[in-house]
C-alpha cells in the first residue's frame, strides 16, 4: 500500500506544488469577509527569493520513525502468546483484540490492592455492555502482573472464586499468563506504565486502568479503574460505538 | 528569577549555538533540516522547511448583526438560559456589560483533509472544515453566538478559553454536541462589573476555542479542533486609532503545534499514552514550518502555544528580543521588554516585533528541552535549554525600507489593572495535583462531571493554592471562567509577566502556585485542569460551581445541560 502512496504522490506533487504556488492563500478569506481581514498572500512579496517549487520530490522516498508505522491502534500490539485459565494458547494482537471489542486490564492474584475492586467492576460492566454490544464480539482480558506466581490453575481458581464463568450471553472473558516479556511488551503498549524506572519497577503501585478499545473501528481509551462503573459504562458506549 | 536571565539560564547549551546566530545573518538551513528530521535522520515526507507561506486562518463573516437569522436555541441542545435572562435570579447586580448588537454565525464541525506537510494531505476535523478554524472578530461587548453542527461522528464540546462565558456554553466536558446535532453557543464576550461598573481590566483581547469532549480532547484537538477568537475593547482600539498598537495587516495570530504523522499521511495519535503527546513536526497555523514575508516595521503576534504537552520558549534567532503587550488574553499596565517567551500549552503571547533593523531571516524558534510528556528538562527558573533550536517560522525581511507610525515601545502605558487584594479573600481551597496508579487526580479524586468539587460564591473572592505532587511532572493547570492573579509562584512574587492576569500557570515538578480569583459572573458548573490535555483526559480536572448562597462542597452540580 505504501509503495502506491509513493507512486501517486510522485504523480500528485508537481500538480501540488503548482496548486500551492497558485493558491498559497487557501486559508486567507472567502468571499465577502470583514473589511478587517487579513490576506497572507497579500503579505507576500512577488520577488521572494523563497521559491516552493524546491520541494524535491525524489525526497519522499526518506524514511520514517519505525513508531509511526502503522495504521491501527493495535497495530502497536505485540502478537505474542497467551495461554489463558483454561490452559489454551491465544496470540494477542491476531485472536483475542482483532475485530473485537476489548475490556483489558493488568492484574495479579495476590494484589490486595486496586485488583479486586477493578476486577469487580469489569464483571459489572461486562454484564451491562452485553446487553448493548454483541457478547460473541465482546472480549475481556486480565492479564497477569505476577507470571511466577500467576500458574494456570491459581488464575482458574481465582476466576471461579469471584464466579467468573463463560456463557453465551457474556462476553468472553481470559485470565492470561505468558512469558514474561511478552506481558512487559503488552503492558507497555497499552499504556499501562511509568516513564520513572523505579516507581516502574514498583508493584504495589502498577497502573489501575482499564482499556477498552473498539479494534473494527480503531476506536481506543483508556480509563481509571477507580472511577465509578457507571461512568466507565458510559464512557465505553461511546468508544464502542464511535467512528 | 528575572524574565531576561531566565532563558539563558543553561549557558553552555546555547554557547554551542552562538557562533552559528553571531557569525552571520544568512542562517545555515540544512542544519535547520535536523530539527524536522525523523529519528531515522531523513526529513519527514522530504519536507523542506520555510518554502510554503504562513497561512491565516480566515476571518470568519457573520450570518447577521442584530436580528437573528435564526431562532436562538431552536436546536437540540438549545442555548444558554443567561441568553434570555441576563441577570442572574435574585442578584440584579449580577450583570454584565453590553454595548453593541449580537453578531450571529454558523459554524460545521467536520472531517476534513488539508496539507500540514506540502504534498501530503492528512485527514482532520475542523471548524468549519479548516484547521486551525476560521478566527473570530468582534468588539468587547457585543455578544456572539454560534450554532455549532457537529458533523462528526463522535461526541465534541467547543470551549472559548480565556471567556466569561455561560455554564452551557463553556464546553463542560459532557454538555456534549452529539453528533448530528447543533449547540447554540452563546458568547457575551464581555466583563463582569466590579463595583457597579463594567471591570474593563478584564477585557479579553486573545483568545482561542477549541475541542472539550470528556475523554477525547486531546485527539480532538490534535486533529484540529482549535481556532482563534479575537475580541477588541474601546481602550485597545484608543491605542490602535493612535496608533499606539499596530493593527492588520501588522495583527497577525500565531498557533504554533507539534505533529507527528504516520506513513501514509495521516496524524499519528496514541490513545494509549497517558504521558502527554508530542510531535516532531512543528507546524504553525497548519502548515509545517512556514516562511512570512515582513517589512521593516513593528508588527503584533499573537502566539499560542496549541501544543498538547510539549511546554515551548520561543527566541528570535538575531537575538532581538519581543515587546511583550499581554500574557493569555489581557494585555499588561504597560509594555514589558522580554528575550524569550516561556508558553506553556494553552498560553498565549502577545507581542510585538519590531524588523525595522532586522536581519532578512529571523527565525522565531523554540530554545526549551523536552523529551516527552512530563515537561522540560529542569525547573521553571533553571530550565535546559536545547542544543540545536527548533525553528517554527521564518520571517524573510523586505529590503524595502517603509514609514512605520506605530509608537508602542517598552513601557507604553496599556490598561488599568484591577487588583485583588488578600482582605477581599473570604476562603481558602488547596488542591493538590498527583499521579496515582497510571492516572491523574487531584486531591486524591478523579473527575466527576456529577461533582462540584468546589462551591465558591457569586460575589466574592478566593485564594486557591495549587500545589504540584506530581514527581518531577509538570501541570500547566488552566481554569475556566475567570481570570487569577498569581499571589506567589514557588514562593516568590512571579515574574512582571505573571503578575496580572492569568488564565493558564504552570506548575513545576514540585511548583506551587498561590492564586486569587473573583466569582461574579456566571453560574456553575466550570472546570479547572491541567493543560497537557492527555492528563486532562486521564481525568486530571475538577469542577468549581459558583453559586448564589454559601454552599459546603462537595455538592451535585446545581445545572446540567445535556
Amino acid at each position: 500500500m505504501f509503495r502506491a502512496i509513493l507512486v501517486v504522490s510522485l504523480l500528485v506533487i508537481p500538480l501540488t506544488v503548482l496548486w500551492a504556488s497558485r493558491r498559497s492563500n487557501w486559508l486567507a478569506p472567502v468571499g465577502a469577509g470583514e473589511a478587517s481581514t487579513v490576506d497572507a498572500a497579500s503579505l507576500v512579496d512577488a520577488a521572494s527569493t523563497v521559491d516552493a517549487s524546491t520541494i524535491d520530490a525524489s525526497m519522499m522516498t526518506a524514511e520514517y520513525p519505525a513508531e509511526v508505522d502503522q495504521d491501527k491502534v493495535s497495530d502497536r500490539f505485540p502478537d505474542v502468546m497467551l495461554t489463558d485459565q483454561y490452559g489454551k494458547s491465544h496470540r494477542f494482537r491476531s485472536e483475542l483484540i482483532k475485530d473485537k471489542l476489548c475490556c483489558i486490564t493488568f492484574f495479579f492474584t495476590q494484589c490486595n490492592g486496586s485488583c479486586p475492586g477493578t476486577i469487580q467492576k469489569m464483571v459489572t460492566i461486562r454484564q451491562d455492555l452485553c446487553k448493548q454490544f454483541p457478547a460473541k464480539e465482546m472480549q475481556f482480558l486480565a492479564i497477569t502482573l505476577d507470571p511466577e506466581s500467576d500458574s494456570v490453575p491459581a488464575l482458574l481458581e481465582y476466576a471461579k472464586d469471584r464466579h467468573i464463568v463463560q456463557s453465551p450471553s457474556l462476553a468472553n472473558w481470559l485470565f492470561c499468563t505468558g512469558e514474561a516479556e511478552d506481558l512487559e511488551a503488552i503492558r507497555i503498549a497499552l499504556g499501562m506504565y511509568e516513564l520513572d524506572p523505579e516507581l516502574d519497577a514498583d508493584r504495589t503501585n502498577h497502573a489501575a486502568l482499564i482499556v477498552f478499545g473498539n479494534d473494527a473501528t480503531d476506536s481506543w481509551t483508556a480509563l481509571p479503574a477507580g472511577l465509578k462503573s457507571a461512568d466507565l459504562i458510559e464512557a465505553f458506549q461511546r468508544f464502542g460505538r464511535a467512528k | 528569577m528575572s524574565e531576561k536571565s531566565k532563558g539563558f539560564s543553561r549557558r553552555r547549551a546555547i554557547a554551542a549555538m552562538a557562533g552559528v546566530y553571531v557569525a552571520s545573518s544568512t542562517i545555515n538551513e540544512e542544519r535547520y533540516l535536523d530539527a524536522a528530521q525523523s529519528s531515522s535522520g531523513k526529513p519527514i515526507f522530504g519536507l523542506r522547511p520555510f518554502t510554503v507561506p504562513l497561512p491565516l486562518p480566515r476571518t470568519l463573516s457573520p450570518l447577521a448583526i442584530g436580528a437573528p437569522p435564526f431562532t436562538p436555541g431552536d436546536v437540540f441542545h438549545g442555548i444558554a438560559p443567561e441568553f434570555n435572562n441576563r441577570r442572574v435570579a435574585e442578584r440584579p447586580d449580577l450583570t454584565w456589560y453590553e454595548a453593541f448588537p449580537t453578531k450571529w454565525y454558523e459554524m460545521r464541525i467536520r472531517d476534513t483533509v488539508q496539507e500540514i506537510i506540502p504534498g501530503v494531505r492528512t485527514r482532520l476535523y475542523g471548524y468549519d472544515g479548516t484547521f486551525p478554524g476560521p478566527t473570530i472578530k468582534t468588539r468587547v461587548g457585543q455578544p456572539v453566538v454560534i450554532r455549532f453542527r457537529n458533523e462528526l461522528n463522535v461526541e465534541t464540546s467547543v470551549h472559548l478559553h480565556g471567556a466569561h462565558s455561560p455554564a452551557h456554553s463553556d464546553g463542560y466536558p459532557n454538555f456534549y454536541i452529539q453528533p448530528g446535532k447543533a449547540r447554540d453557543y452563546f458568547y457575551p464576550v464581555s466583563v463582569p462589573m466590579f463595583n457597579g461598573k463594567p471591570d474593563f481590566s478584564e477585557s479579553p483581547s486573545t483568545m482561542w476555542y477549541h475541542d472539550h469532549a470528556m475523554d477525547r480532547t486531546a485527539e480532538h484537538v490534535w486533529r484540529g479542533l482549535c481556532g482563534f477568537f479575537i475580541a477588541t475593547d474601546h481602550i485597545e482600539q484608543e491605542l490602535i486609532d493612535r496608533k499606539v498598537l499596530p493593527t492588520e495587516p501588522y495583527d497577525i495570530p500565531l498557533a504554533l503545534q507539534d505533529r507527528r504523522f504516520r506513513r501514509d499521511g495521516s496524524l499519528f495519535y496514541d490513545p494509549l499514552d497517558h504521558n502527554g503527546t508530542l510531535g516532531n513536526v512543528w507546524v504553525v497555523n497548519g502548515k509545517a514550518q512556514p516562511f512570512l514575508q515582513v517589512q521593516r516595521r513593528k508588527y503584533r503576534f499573537r502566539i499560542l502555544n496549541g501544543c498538547n504537552a510539549r511546554f515551548l520558549e520561543l527566541r528570535l534567532s538575531n537575538g532581538q528580543p519581543f515587546i511583550g503587550i499581554a500574557k493569555d488574553t489581557w494585555l499588561f499596565p504597560s509594555a514589558v521588554e522580554r528575550n524569550t517567551l516561556l508558553l506553556s500549552m494553552a498560553q498565549r503571547a502577545d507581542v510585538i516585533i519590531d524588523f525595522t533593523n532586522a536581519p532578512n531571516e529571523v527565525y522565531l524558534e523554540n530554545i526549551l528541552a523536552q523529551k516527552d510528556g512530563r515537561g522540560p528538562e529542569g525547573k521553571l527558573d533553571d530550565r535546559e535549554t536545547l542544543d540545536a533550536p527548533v525553528p517554527f517560522l521564518k520571517f524573510v525581511v523586505s529590503d524595502q525600507p517603509v514609514r512605520d507610525d506605530t509608537t508602542i515601545k517598552v513601557g507604553t502605558t496599556l490598561r488599568p489593572h484591577e487588583t485583588i487584594s488578600s482582605s477581599e479573600i473570604t476562603q481558602t481551597r488547596v488542591f493538590e495535583f498527583m499521579r496515582r496508579k497510571g492516572a491523574w487526580q487531584i486531591n486524591k479524586q478523579f473527575f466527576d462531571p456529577n461533582i462540584a468539587n468546589a462551591t465558591p460564591t457569586v460575589g466574592k473572592a478566593e485564594r486557591w493554592v495549587l500545589r504540584n505532587n506530581g514527581g518531577g511532572w509538570w501541570h500547566p493547570i488552566h481554569i475556566h471562567l475567570e481570570s487569577h492573579q498569581i499571589e506567589t509562584l514557588n514562593g516568590k512574587v512571579p515574574d512582571v509577566v505573571d503578575r496580572f492576569k492569568n488564565d493558564t500557570v504552570i506548575l513545576d515538578g514540585n511548583g506551587e502556585a498561590v492564586i486569587l480569583m473573583r466569582f461574579r459572573t456566571f453560574l456553575g458548573p466550570f472546570v479547572f485542569h491541567c493543560h497537557n490535555v492527555e492528563h486532562e483526559d486521564m481525568r486530571m480536572m475538577f469542577t468549581f460551581d459558583p453559586r448564589l448562597r454559601p454552599t459546603k462542597a462537595p455538592q451535585t452540580i446545581q445545572q446540567s445541560f445535556p
